[in-house]
C-alpha cells in the first residue's frame, strides 16, 4: 500500500544517533501512519527510547532527517514540537496538584488561554482517563496506575499530533497492566491521535499495536502488523522475539518457495519460505521454525506414517492449554501446546510429534 | 559484664553532654538574674532583657549585625545558587578543581579569611583612593573599612555553603521533570521559573538561613574588616573586657535561640526536600 505524505505523522529517513562509540539508532527508516498505534519492540538497549527521544526533540540526530506531519523538525526544540510524551516514571511535577499538572501545557500557550477554559479542558481530560474529582490531589497521594493516567491526561489535553509513550506500563503490576493495555487502546481509538509506544514486552506490543517495528542493535529488523510479524517473520530473531517458536536447525539442500533443510541428524524437513525473507540458497544455514500450537501429538500405536517418535519429558498446565516438552531422537526437544480438553499424556509417555508441512517456516539462521 | 559497660558508657556520655552544655545552660540561667552581677543569682526576672533592649550601643550593634547578615546572606544566596546551576554543566578535571576550591573556602579558618581580606582591602583601597583623588579631585569618595567590607568578606565564605547545599539538591533532582516541562511547551526560561526554581526552593531557603546564621554569629572575620563599626559579637567581645554583665548573658541567650531556631528550620527544609526528591526518583 502506497501512502501519500499527508497520511504520515512521523517519518525517519536514514536517522543515525550515536553516544560516544555506541550507535543507539543506526540508519533507521520508518513511516508512522496518521492515527495509528505504532510500537517499537526490542530487547533492552536496542535503541527504542533513543528513537522516541529523537521524535520528542530531546536528542538531535547525527545524520538523517526526521519529519513530523510532513515537516522536517531539525533544530526545532521540544517545546515547539506538537508532540507530547508520557515518561516512563511519569515525571509528574511534585510541587503541583493534579489539575495544575494536567493544565501545565495549556498554561504555556500564547496567546493565553483563559483560566476558565483551561479548567474546563483539564476537567474533560481527567474525565477521559476516569479520574474526575482528583483535581486537588498531589502526585504522591496517587497509586501507580492513577499517576500513569494523570501523565496521560497531561499529555492528551494538548491534543498533540503524536503521543509518545516510553514503557508506560512497565511499573504497573500484571493485573493493572492488562487493564491499562485495553484502556490505552480504547483511548487511542477514541481520541484518534497517533500513539508511538515503546515496549520490550512482545505480548503487550501484539495486543495493542496496529503496526510494530522490531528493533535490534539500533536497527529495525522488520516492520509490519502483528499478524504479519507472527505469521511471516523475516528471520530467526523476529520469530523468536514475537511469540514462541521451535527451531530445528540445518542446511538448505533444495531452495525455492518450498525449502528442504537437512538437519544434523540427516533428517530432511520441508517447509515454505517466509514470504518477506530473501531467497535461501543451497548450502545456507537455516532453521525450520514451528509455533508450538501448530504441532500435534499422537500415541505411537495410532495410525499415521509421518512424524517423529519421542517421549514426553515435561508437562506445564496453563489452564485452558497444556504445554508438553517432547524429547525426540531425530529433531531434538520440541515444545507442543494443545488444548487441555483434548489429550491427556503423562510424563514419560511415548508419543509421535507431527505437523503439516505448511505449519513450519524456513528461515535464515543467524 | 555487658551491663556494666553499657552503664559506664551511658554515664560517660551524660558527663560529656554536661561538660558541653552546662556552660551554655549557665549563660541562659544567669540571663534571667535579677541581681547586678553575672555570676551571683539573686532572683528570676526579665530585667536584663529590658535593659539590653534600651541600650543604644547594643541596638546599634544589632542593627549592624542584622544588616550585614541579611545583605551578605542575600548576595551569597544569589551567587551560590547561580554558581550551583552553572556547575551542573562542568565536567572532568575542571569540576574537580572547582569542587576543591569550594571545600577549601568552607574549611579555611576564619582567622585566615580575616587576615587575607583585611590585607586585600587595605592594599586595594591604598591603591584605589589616590587614583580616585587624581580623577575626581579632593571631593572624590574615599573607600575605607566598614560595613560593606564585612558584607563582602561574609559573602565570600557563606556563598560556598549555599553552593554546596543547592548543588546537592540539583544532583538529587529528577532530570525528567525538566524534560517534561520542555515537552509541555514551556520555554527554557519558563521551565526555570515553574519547575527548576520551585524544586530548588527549600535548599535555597536553607542556604540563606545558614548563611545568615554564619554571618550573624561571626566574630573573627568581622573583627578584622569592620573598621570602626561594631557588630553584636564585637560588642560582646569588647564589653566582656569590662566584666561579664547579665546583659551579655541576655544577648547570648537571644542569639542562641535565634541560631537554634534557624538551624531547626534548615534541618526541616532539607529533610523535606530530600524526601520529595526520593519520591520523584521512584
Ligand atoms: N544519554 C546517553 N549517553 C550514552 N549512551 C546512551 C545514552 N542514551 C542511550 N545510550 C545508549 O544507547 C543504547 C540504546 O539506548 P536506549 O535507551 O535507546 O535503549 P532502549 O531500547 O530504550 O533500552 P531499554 O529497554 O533498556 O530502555 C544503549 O546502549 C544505551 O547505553
Ligand atoms: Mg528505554
Amino acid at each position: 500500500m502506497k501512502q501519500s505524505a499527508l497520511d504520515i505523522d512521523v517519518e525517519f529517513r536514514n536517522v543515525v544517533k550515536t553516544f560516544g562509540t555506541i550507535t543507539a539508532v543506526d540508519k533507521v527508516n520508518f513511516q508512522i501512519p496518521k492515527g495509528s498505534f505504532y510500537s517499537f519492540l526490542g530487547p533492552s538497549g536496542c535503541g527504542k527510547t533513543s528513537s522516541l527521544r529523537l521524535i520528542g526533540g530531546f536528542e538531535q540526530p547525527d545524520s538523517g532527517e526526521i519529519l513530523i506531519a510532513g515537516e522536517s523538525v531539525a533544530y526545532i526544540p521540544p517545546y515547539q514540537r506538537h508532540v507530547n510524551m508520557v515518561f516512563q516514571h511519569y515525571a509528574l511535577f511534585p510541587h503541583m496538584d493534579v489539575a495544575s499538572n494536567v493544565g501545565y501545557g495549556l498554561r504555556q500557550q500564547r496567546p493565553r488561554i483563559s483560566p476558565d477554559e483551561i479548567s474546563k479542558q483539564v476537567k474533560d481530560a481527567l474525565a477521559l482517563v476516569r479520574l474526575s474529582g482528583y483535581e486537588k490531589r498531589r502526585s504522591w497521594e496517587l497509586s501507580g496506575g492513577q499517576q500513569q493516567r494523570v501523565a496521560l491526561a497531561r499529555a492528551l489535553v494538548n491534543k498533540p499530533t503524536v503521543l509518545l509513550l516510553d514503557e508506560p506500563l512497565a511499573a504497573l503490576d500484571r493485573k493493572l497492566r492488562k487493564d491499562m493495555q485495553v484502556e490505552l487502546k480504547t483511548l487511542q481509538r477514541e481520541v484518534g491521535i497517533t500513539f508511538v509506544f515503546v515496549t520490550h514486552d512482545q505480548e503487550e506490543a501484539l495486543s495493542m499495536s496496529d503496526r510494530i517495528a522490531v528493533m535490534r542493535d539500533g536497527k529495525i529488523v522488520q516492520e509490519g502488523s502483528p499478524t504479519d510479524l507472527y505469521r511471516q517473520p523475516l528471520d530467526r530473531y523476529v520469530a523468536g522475539f514475537i511469540g514462541q517458536s521451535n527451531f530445528i536447525s540445518g542446511e538448505v539442500v533444495e531452495a525455492g518457495d518450498q525449502v528442504k533443510i537437512k538437519t544434523q541428524r540427516a533428517v530432511i524437513l520441508q517447509a515454505p519460505k517466509s514470504k518477506v525473507a530473501k531467497t535461501l540458497a543451497v548450502g545456507d544455514k537455516a532453521v525450520v521454525a514451528i509455533r508450538p500450537e501448530r504441532i500435534n501429538l499422537r500415541n505411537q500405536n495410532e495410525a499415521g506414517s509421518d512424524g517423529f517418535a519421542g517421549k514426553v519429558a515435561q508437562i506445564t498446565f496453563l489452564g485452558d492449554q497444556t504445554e508438553y516438552h517432547v524429547e525426540t531422537e531425530q529433531v531434538g526437544r520440541l515444545l507442543v501446546r494443545m488444548n487441555s480438553g483434548y489429550a491427556g499424556y503423562a510424563s514419560g509417555d511415548p508419543v509421535i510429534v507431527y505437523w503439516n508441512q505448511d505449519a513450519g517456516l524456513a528461515l535464515l539462521d543467524d | 559484664m555487658r551491663d556494666k559497660i553499657t552503664t559506664s558508657l551511658r554515664l560517660y556520655s551524660i558527663l560529656i553532654y554536661i561538660f558541653l552544655y552546662f556552660p551554655i545552660a549557665l549563660v541562659v540561667l544567669f540571663s534571667f538574674n535579677s541581681g547586678n552581677y553575672a555570676a551571683d543569682m539573686q532572683g528570676f526576672s526579665f530585667r536584663w532583657y529590658g535593659e539590653t533592649w534600651r541600650d543604644p550601643f547594643v541596638l546599634e550593634a544589632l542593627r549592624n549585625s542584622v544588616f550585614i547578615a541579611a545583605t551578605s546572606a542575600t548576595l551569597a544566596t544569589v551567587f551560590g545558587t547561580f554558581a550551583a546551576l552553572a556547575l551542573q554543566n562542568v565536567r572532568g578535571w575542571l569540576r574537580t578543581l572547582y569542587d576543591g576550591l569550594i571545600y577549601i573556602a568552607i574549611i579555611i579558618p576564619g582567622i585566615v579569611i580575616g587576615i587575607a581580606t583585611l590585607i586585600f582591602f587595605v592594599q586595594f583601597f591604598g591603591w584605589l583612593n589616590p587614583w580616585l583623588q587624581i580623577l575626581f579631585g579632593p571631593s572624590a569618595p574615599k573607600f575605607n573599612l566598614g560595613l560593606p567590607t564585612v558584607i563582602a568578606a561574609h559573602t565570600l565564605f557563606t556563598m560556598s555553603i549555599v553552593l554546596v547545599i543547592v548543588r546537592s539538591r540539583i544532583a538529587g533532582m529528577d532530570r525528567s521533570l525538566i524534560e517534561a516541562s520542555n515537552d509541555l511547551y514551556a520555554t527554557p526560561f519558563n521551565t526555570f521559573w515553574q519547575v527548576t526554581l520551585p524544586q530548588l526552593l527549600p535548599a535555597i531557603m536553607a542556604g540563606f538561613l545558614l548563611a545568615f546564621t554564619f554571618s550573624f554569629d561571626d566574630f573573627i572575620v568581622a573583627f578584622f574588616v569592620a573598621g570602626p563599626n561594631t557588630t553584636l559579637p564585637i560588642y560582646v567581645f569588647s564589653s566582656i573586657r569590662r566584666g561579664v554583665t547579665p546583659k551579655i548573658n541576655a544577648i547570648a541567650t537571644v542569639t542562641l535561640i535565634m541560631s537554634l531556631g534557624f538551624l531547626f528550620i534548615v534541618q526541616y527544609l532539607l529533610t523535606r526536600s530530600n524526601a520529595s526528591a526520593k519520591k520523584d526518583g521512584e
